[in-house]
């Protein structure tokens, strides 16, 4: 088994996802968090995109607790023609937090309707945003910390 | 003229059970060949010989080619056919245990004989050839599909679909010896990551469902503007099934066989029979099964007539006739098409195994459409040559399933297939890659894998267990490629394989002839520019292009020299904006991760999370094949990572650390700090070497960490002396006539910068057109320039900002002298930049700065925090030219001696063969202080 999770399209408004944590990782994420792995909380946050570089575009997203028993769900009545990504993180229980142990891949929800007229320009997606991870945000530079990183570690 | 593509799809899945001569499954292949393979052949045959201008495709799956080449299943077909004449034998000599008329058991004995002649005397045993001679004729395109019709939207990787698609191709150009145009996407299902898959096997047309096209009932006035075919955006070529004309065929309850005169499918001999009867005919098992003998007609729902071919013949004529009709009356509102070609898909099998009269109703349906006036039969081919597709749309993801989409294939029936699925899919492709040069018998295990990957692979799976016909079967064939894939990587892993048994699965499992191992590789690329005597993975939470301290310049110098001297160098680092997650640059293979960060995090829980994507990267070429010798972590940030690497893969760890906490803020104070301490500590425990570069952080390390000092070497940064910058750029025009003093380094408090600037007042008095330039950022910037416009020197003092490499060469070549008045520093590399360059320097006596300078030979040292001391020495080096010159002169012949890139890396090399040595010899014991007890 390997740390993955996954984002299926079922159909124009419902997701699969599962996901998979290796015994190991569980183990260190303990240590880190000085808990147990049985007893931290977990959550699941799902991305919207309209752009199909994630990294870009707007984003909006949503959390749903989930049991800890939980490896897979499906999430229904969403928007369909738009981009999705879902992670799956430990809660931190602090300003609606989680720390992302798990992310998916973009999946996009079919479209429920003829959107394109005959004739306008039909687009194709990068390959980047079909297989690969794209881009993500680099939040390192929006980081509330980042004017004070040294390079080694936070001045004063 | 309205042009008609019918398209009959032929699959089953791979049913072949070996030895195993009473397998109830293959018994679906045999009834498949009896009810609709040669009834559709004799078809045709009577279609060709009365000169009927028919075109058909045909889409034949590759479990269905293997199968029906298999000499084994050819023989068991025989003796099903031979059974089942027994039947209708013994069916005449009694007339019938369920008392059917005579006429119509007359009837099958006529026709199972007619069909035995067919297979073993006309056909000769071979269907693939006798369909293959019918599209030589003209008559039908053959097409074909994935290698066992996997549901591809859901197979997860880009190599995984590949495989999947280009391992059909090749089954198809195998048995027919020429590749296909078109290709039948199992189960419809089309997404549009496939388009660039398909291209590489050189497909120009795709059949899809109409839902790619539209969803719902409003939107098909509309769709009629997007017949059928389209080009997506890609360059494929669409083929829409039309659902109107669909339905009017497979649908039992608004198409034709439904027809109440048409044969009943569910009525059987063989569970109509009495027992004792049948028994001798049927599985010796006991199991009742379906004989083919079917005696009743659909009638009604309770009540079954019998069967009457006569008047069945005549409900054929009239519904050929209708959907004839239907296609004349074809209409559309797309004024750009004159020609569309009208699509109608369906699974080959519907006629004659489960419709009984669909090939007798596709012969009548092509006898009226050779003679109407307004209708024709086309294939893709055909079509495409005379017509060009102008609709160019985006299709969506779509199958010809309940609803359209993927709810067939994924709810909570069978959700659980796919981490399987997916788990054994990146496991194949981590043997790919890590068995480069595989020996023969291990090719043959890794294409034996791949095989049971892509039977559990098959759709068929899903779909059973969705519609809950045959789930114990559909399970058990999962459990069992799962278990064989498994079991033929353990045998991989422990080097000791069993051919015999490896020869048995293989024997049993024949899909695929030839496996294509390429088709799974990932890190090609990557393996072709290694071949070197050891393998180091370097984690350093920076490198270029994105630099912020020192350690990516370190890093970047150091590796590259390294991998000049017979190492391979994987550096994991941090992602950086706008460059590649993979690069080899220089001989040094460079990996970039990026943190999964989603919220504004604690900055140690960032460091965290880097190392998280660290360590992963790491595993994953470890997974490939990558074995790595030894772990180089530099400084506590990439600790996390080093540590847990160290602890899995079990080989030494070297580190360097560059500064300290401590060292920096001059003890430990807040609780930020005193994790930064602890992780410190931790690697430096666990590695087996530690490295500095200075004395002073020597004794740092040995003194406020407790390290012992048989575990620390000292190894001091380098520098390249002899490199040229070329640029277009000006540097300092302004101010060509002034002595300039230069700074360069990050604008934080212990590089002293402030310091600096207050000693300018000091040195403008004593050399009015003194000019300082400070390069570099940092946390301090917005302080150091108020500083300097309280103090009024806006027009003495400028900030340059960021220097890069090509700045930072030009600008100390335009200084007059470098200060460097740091308050802790535990080397000063800038310092050894400005001795390479000849540019005299003034540090601070602090640190490595120290050790690196001697006083009024290479430069000259001052005492930190002395405002009074540094400006003493600016002033004194700016007024004797010929004194700063030949202190540059000395700097820079030591500088050229004592710090070389590659002698630095040599020293780097020492310590990792001594830690390499050691390993090997067992002889490597260290005590909870993290004590190098053997030495």
């Amino acid at each position: 088994m390997s740390n993955r999770m996954v984002l299926m399209p079922r159909d124009s408004a419902c997701l699969f996802t599962y996901w998979e944590v290796e015994e190991k990782t569980k183990k260190w994420m303990g240590q880190y968090f000085q808990s147990n792995w049985n007893e931290l909380d977990f959550k699941l946050r799902l991305y919207k995109s309209e752009d199909a570089n994630v990294a870009n575009g707007k984003l909006q997203h949503w959390d749903m607790n989930i049991q800890k028993e939980d490896d897979h769900f499906f999430i229904f009545n969403l928007v369909p023609d738009q981009f999705y990504y879902i992670d799956f993180g430990i809660d931190k229980c602090t300003d609606e937090k989680i720390f992302t142990l798990l992310r998916s891949n973009v999946v996009t929800l079919p479209s429920n309707s003829i959107r394109r007229r005959k004739g306008a320009p039909a687009k194709a997606y990068p390959s980047n945003v079909l297989y690969k991870q794209p881009i993500w945000r680099d939040y390192r530079r929006n980081a509330s910390w980042f004017r004070k990183f040294t390079g080694y570690n936070l001045t004063k | 003229m309205k042009t008609f593509n019918l398209m009959l799809h032929a699959h089953l899945p791979y049913v072949f059970h070996g030895q195993n001569e009473k397998a109830i499954e293959e018994r679906w292949l045999f009834e498949a060949i009896t009810e609709c393979y040669l009834p559709l052949l004799d078809t045709f045959e009577r279609l060709v010989i009365d000169e009927i201008p028919f075109q058909i495709s045909l889409s034949i799956s590759p479990p269905l080619i293997t199968m029906l080449k298999m000499k084994e299943l050819q023989e068991r077909y025989i003796q099903y056919l031979d059974q089942t004449i027994k039947l209708v034998e013994r069916e005449l000599e009694v007339y019938g245990n369920t008392k059917a008329p005579p006429s119509l058991i007359m009837h099958y004995y006529e026709h199972f004989k007619q069909l035995k002649v067919s297979y073993c005397t006309k056909w000769n045993r071979d269907l693939l050839a006798a369909f293959h001679s019918f599209e030589k004729l003209g008559h039908l395109e053959l097409i074909t599909t994935s290698i066992t019709h996997a549901f591809l939207p859901y197979i997860h990787s880009k190599e995984g679909k590949r495989a999947q698609i280009q391992h059909g191709i090749d089954e198809f150009v195998e048995a027919f010896g020429s590749r296909p145009k078109g290709i039948w996407l199992p189960e419809c299902a089309y997404e549009q990551a496939l388009e660039e898959l398909l291209l590489e096997v050189g497909i120009q047309y795709m059949y899809t469902d109409s839902h790619s096209i539209y969803q719902n009932e409003n939107e098909k006035e509309k769709a009629s503007s997007y017949v059928s075919p389209v080009v997506t955006p890609k360059g494929i070529v669409s083929l829409i099934r039309d659902d109107k004309l669909c339905r009017q065929v497979w649908s039992l309850l608004e198409g034709y066989p439904g027809d109440a005169d048409y044969r009943e499918y569910y009525r059987d001999l063989g569970f109509d029979a009495e027992e004792n009867y049948i028994k001798p005919f049927l599985h010796p098992s006991g199991i009742r099964l379906n004989t083919g003998l079917k005696y009743h007609r659909i009638t009604g729902k309770e009540h079954k007539d019998w069967y009457n071919p006569v008047i069945a013949k005549q409900k054929i004529m009239q519904h050929a006739e209708h959907y004839t009709h239907l296609l004349a009356q074809y209409e559309h509102n797309d004024k750009d098409v004159a020609t569309p070609l009208i699509t109608a898909a369906f699974d080959a099998e519907l006629f004659g195994h489960w419709w009984y009269e669909g090939p007798q109703w596709i012969e009548q349906l092509c006898r009226n459409i050779a003679t109407h006036p307004s209708v024709q039969m086309s294939s893709p081919s055909r079509y495409l040559e005379h017509h060009i597709t102008k609709n160019r749309t985006e299709l969506t993801f779509s199958t010809w399933g309940r609803n359209g989409h993927g709810e067939v294939w994924l709810n909570h029936k069978n959700c659980f297939i796919y981490p399987k699925l997916h788990d054994m899919e990146y496991k194949m492709m981590e043997l790919v890659n890590h068995y480069i040069h595989p020996t023969d018998l291990e090719k043959r295990v890794l294409e034996q894998c791949a095989r049971e990957l892509f039977l559990l692979q098959s759709s068929d799976w899903a779909f059973i267990l969705d519609n809950e016909t045959t789930v114990e079967y559909a399970m058990r064939r999962m459990n069992l490629h799962s278990e064989r894939f498994y079991y033929l990587v353990d045998q991989l892993a422990s080097q000791q394989i069993d051919a015999v048994i490896l020869q048995e699965i293989e024997s049993l499992d024949r899909i695929a002839i030839k496996v294509n191992l390429s088709h799974f590789q990932t890190m090609g690329e990557m393996r072709k520019v290694n071949d070197k005597k050891s393998r180091v993975i370097v984690l350093s939470w920076e490198f270029p292009p994105l630099v912020i301290g020192g350690i990516s310049a370190h890093v970047y110098e150091l590796t590259r020299q390294l991998a000049n001297k017979d190492v391979e160098v994987h550096v994991v680092t941090c992602h950086s904006q706008d460059s590649e997650a993979y690069e080899w640059v220089h001989g040094v293979h460079v990996h970039r991760c990026l943190p999964l960060q989603s919220d504004d995090h604690e900055f140690i829980d960032w460091v965290f999370q880097l190392n998280i994507a660290m360590y992963d990267k790491a595993m994953e070429l470890f997974s490939y094949g990558f074995t790595f010798d030894m772990i180089h972590g530099h400084d506590w940030l990439v600790s996390y990572a080093a540590t847990q690497l160290q602890e899995e893969l079990k080989i030494p760890l070297v580190c360097t650390i560059h500064a300290t906490e401590h060292g920096r803020n001059q003890g430990i104070f807040t609780s930020l700090q005193e994790k930064i301490f602890a992780q410190e500590s931790k690697l430096m425990r666990q590695s087996q070497k530690v490295i500095c570069c200075s004395k002073s952080m020597y004794e740092e390390i040995k003194h406020v960490y407790g390290i012992h000092e048989s575990k620390i070497r000292t190894i001091p940064n380098g520098i390249n002396v002899e490199h040229h910058v070329d640029s277009n750029k000006t540097y300092m025009e302004d101010w060509s006539d002034d002595p300039i003093v230069f700074f360069i380094g990050r604008l934080v408090r212990e590089k002293g910068v402030h310091i600096l600037l207050q000693s300018v007042p000091d040195i403008l008095a004593h050399v009015p057109n003194a000019k300082f330039m400070i390069a570099g950022t940092g946390p301090m910037e917005e302080h150091l320039h108020q500083q300097v416009q309280s103090a009024g020197l806006h027009d003495r003092v400028k900030f340059f900002g960021f220097a890069d490499e090509e700045d930072r060469y030009h600008l100390f070549r335009k200084a007059t002298i470098s200060v460097f008045p740091s308050l802790y520093e535990p080397f000063g590399i800038v310092a050894l930049e400005s001795m390479a360059a000849n540019v005299p320097v003034i540090v601070s006596d602090v640190g490595g700065l120290s050790e690196l300078v001697e006083h009024d030979q290479t430069g000259v040292k001052v005492p930190s925090h002395d405002i009074k001391a540094l400006a003493s020495s600016i002033i004194h080096m700016l007024q004797h030219h010929a004194w700063r010159d030949a202190l540059a002169h000395a700097a820079y012949e030591k500088v050229k001696s004592d710090y070389r890139w590659d002698h630095i890396a040599h020293k780097t090399l020492e310590v990792y063969s001594d830690v390499t040595e050691k390993q090997k010899q067992n002889t490597f014991h260290t005590n909870d202080d993290g004590v190098d007890i053997a030495n």
